[in-house]
């Protein structure tokens, strides 16, 4: 009896990823998302190998080379100190990348636990940790990050941890409100009422009941957290010269780029590229996991 | 709101004091004189305690001084109070236009799903929110004053209309001030510059706007009341846009107070770019030149911008929205 019942659950759960691939499969804006990002996370891997002068990207300087239109050599033309931008923007695929990841990955580790405890538990660390949350939101996302790089100067690393100081709010109150609604679901009564611990009830039940809008949310915010960096290397704080990084050579590109317009096109066009694909995976995804919306 | 300030002042002033780099250093220049160091360092009270220091410069804060720049050495006070008018005028007139032109294309699209414009109206949107601002403001700039030359390319203002039609500062919104005087050059002047710095600062929260105002008119014309009405045999203009549009936009009202935050924060990119004499432009100058007094001075004062901006925004809701009014809660 036991073996039959979780058989059934077993092609039950099959059926549904089958559901679920089916659905992705017929999203064409996902998948559209989902080929450039994993064209973009190939390139990130395989960087130095597809840049045609990858040396470029790491301070070597070539005066003779300046600010070249795009041709044949240099894809993308060159910058003032003749570096090739398409090794650049190519190499500053895996710096965006990397900090898009680890800025949402920190703040998910912060905010998720943080809003299950709020949602499941309530009472005052709720109320306490709304009011931090609230605090938060209610200020440009960027303002913080720029005090704090501007007053511990500029390195990625900072960056990224400000930024994820300010991100994890999102997600914590995007879990809460979550865990508010399955909550109350008959079988997380059920499992209360037959002696499960909080611990596993909040594990086993709630997380992977309010999983879903939280996927949605990080492949959305991986792009926003591109953009994000990016504008801070571009205010100067961030990414020092002479690294490859977009935001940072759309503003040394500044002073000149009135004649020189591939200087910064191409690296914004980098930049625009990645948030939109992960915009439309994030939106396709909402799409597919969200019934109400399809 | 008081909390948070407090929170806030502390929290930039905390930083502030631990700073990599030496203040006093910074005020003095390269090479200093130690003599020199102590001087400016009494002079600053860095020799004190922090907390001494902390109430000393929240007790000027309350008085309204926010200290001495490190980078102009001067009043910061002043110095915000010059380019707050700027900002404020900036950031008002992009919300405006991000209204006027996103509520319309939202309530379009809602009412034409699946057409061809719904589709365009989506693509913009998703791409309106993936566009970074800085480079759409430099792409405007090649596009309108290099390629085109139709657009001045930065500033508030012709540095000539200083001379030829000078502007009574009144409100110090360029544009309220010449249209109060009857100044027209002055204020055409003033609105082909802001053209540029305030459609690409109004870009996100343009395409925000027409997401979030498509998708909730949708939501609306599936309601009860609307079937109702229909079943009443009330107008299909009537219906649309009598009843359906008043709750349609209410979530657009509900999200005013964000987007306004979002584009101040937005200022500070824009500003830099258009060299736009606000109090963005400020914060990345400060930042730049590690100018603690004047990035804690903007930062504040973008503060207290924001906590009211989200005060009016939710007055604003419960004012269109009965429901907030009378149960205190969405």
């Amino acid at each position: 009896m036991d073996n039959v019942t979780s058989e059934v659950s077993q092609t039950g759960r099959f059926e549904r990823v089958y559901y679920y691939l089916y659905l992705m499969r017929k999203n064409r804006l996902l998948m559209l998302g989902l080929c450039i990002g994993m064209i973009l996370f190939l390139t990130a891997l395989f960087a130095p190998w597809i840049a045609t002068h990858p040396e470029d990207a790491y301070g070597s300087l070539n005066m003779k080379e300046k600010l070249r239109p795009p041709g044949a050599d240099h894809f993308m033309g060159t910058d003032n100190y003749g570096r090739d931008i398409f090794s650049r923007v190519v190499i500053g695929t895996r710096k965006s990348l990397s900090i898009g990841i680890g800025i949402v990955l920190i703040a998910l580790i912060i905010g998720l636990p943080l809003g299950l405890i709020a949602g499941y538990y309530g009472g005052k660390i709720d109320e306490l940790l709304m009011r931090t949350c609230d605090g938060f939101l209610s200020f440009p996302q960027l303002l913080l990050p720029i005090v704090i790089g501007g007053v511990f100067g500029s390195s990625m690393k900072i960056n990224m941890i400000s930024l994820a100081i300010v991100w994890w709010p999102w997600y914590a109150r995007l879990v809460r409100s979550q865990v508010l609604l399955v909550r109350e679901q008959l079988y997380v009564m059920a499992a209360k009422s037959i002696g499960v611990k909080d611990r596993i009830i909040i594990v086993r039940h709630i997380l992977a009941n309010s999983i879903s809008p939280v996927l949605v949310q990080v492949s959305l915010d991986l792009g926003y957290a591109i953009l994000a960096s990016a504008s801070l290397s571009f205010i100067g704080i961030g990414a020092k010269p002479p690294a490859a990084e977009w935001g940072l050579m759309i503003s040394e590109a500044r002073p000149f780029f009135l004649n020189f317009w591939w200087t910064t096109t191409f690296p914004g066009l980098a930049i625009f590229v990645s948030v939109f694909a992960f915009n439309m995976l994030g939106d396709g995804l909402k799409e597919v996991l969200d019934p109400k919306v399809r | 709101m008081v909390i948070v300030l407090t929170v806030l002042t502390m929290v930039t002033f905390f930083f502030s004091t631990i700073a990599p780099s030496d203040p006093a250093a910074l005020w003095v220049g390269p090479r200093p004189k130690p003599q020199q160091l102590e001087r400016v360092r009494e002079m600053l009270g860095l020799d004190k305690p922090i907390h001494v220091r902390y109430l000393h410069y929240v007790k000027n804060m309350v008085h309204g001084d926010f200290g001495k720049s490190i980078r102009t050495k001067q009043p910061i006070t002043e110095e915000l109070r010059r380019y707050f008018p700027a900002t404020i005028e900036l950031v008002t007139f992009a919300m405006i236009f991000s209204l006027i032109i996103g509520i319309p294309i939202g309530v379009y699209t809602a009412f034409n799903r699946e057409s061809f414009w719904d589709h365009t109206g989506r693509i913009f949107s998703l791409s309106g929110v993936a566009v970074p601002i800085f480079w759409l403001g430099m792409m405007f700039q090649l596009l309108f004053c290099s390629f085109w030359d139709v657009l001045p390319l930065q500033g508030r203002i012709s540095s000539y209309m200083l001379y030829t039609n000078p502007i009574d500062s009144i409100t110090g919104f360029h544009l309220v001030d010449t249209a109060i005087t009857g100044n027209w050059i002055a204020f055409k002047s003033a609105f082909i510059h802001m053209l540029l710095p305030a459609v690409t600062l109004s870009f996100a929260s343009l395409a925000f706007i027409v997401r979030l105002t498509r998708s909730s008119m949708i939501e609306v014309i599936n309601e009860n009341y609307i079937r109702t009405a229909r079943a009443f045999g009330i107008g299909e203009n009537l219906i649309k846009y009598k009843y359906a549009i008043k709750n349609g936009l209410i979530p657009t009202i509900t999200i005013l107070g964000l987007s306004y935050t979002y584009e101040i924060g937005g200022s500070i990119l824009v500003e830099s770019i258009f060299d736009w004499p606000g109090l963005g432009r400020y914060m990345w100058l400060s930042v730049i030149n590690n100018d603690y007094p004047g990035i804690m001075g903007v930062t504040i004062v973008f503060a207290v911008i924001c906590c009211l901006v989200n005060l009016i925004a939710d007055l604003l809701c419960a004012l269109v929205d009965p429901r907030v009014r009378l149960t205190g809660s969405r």
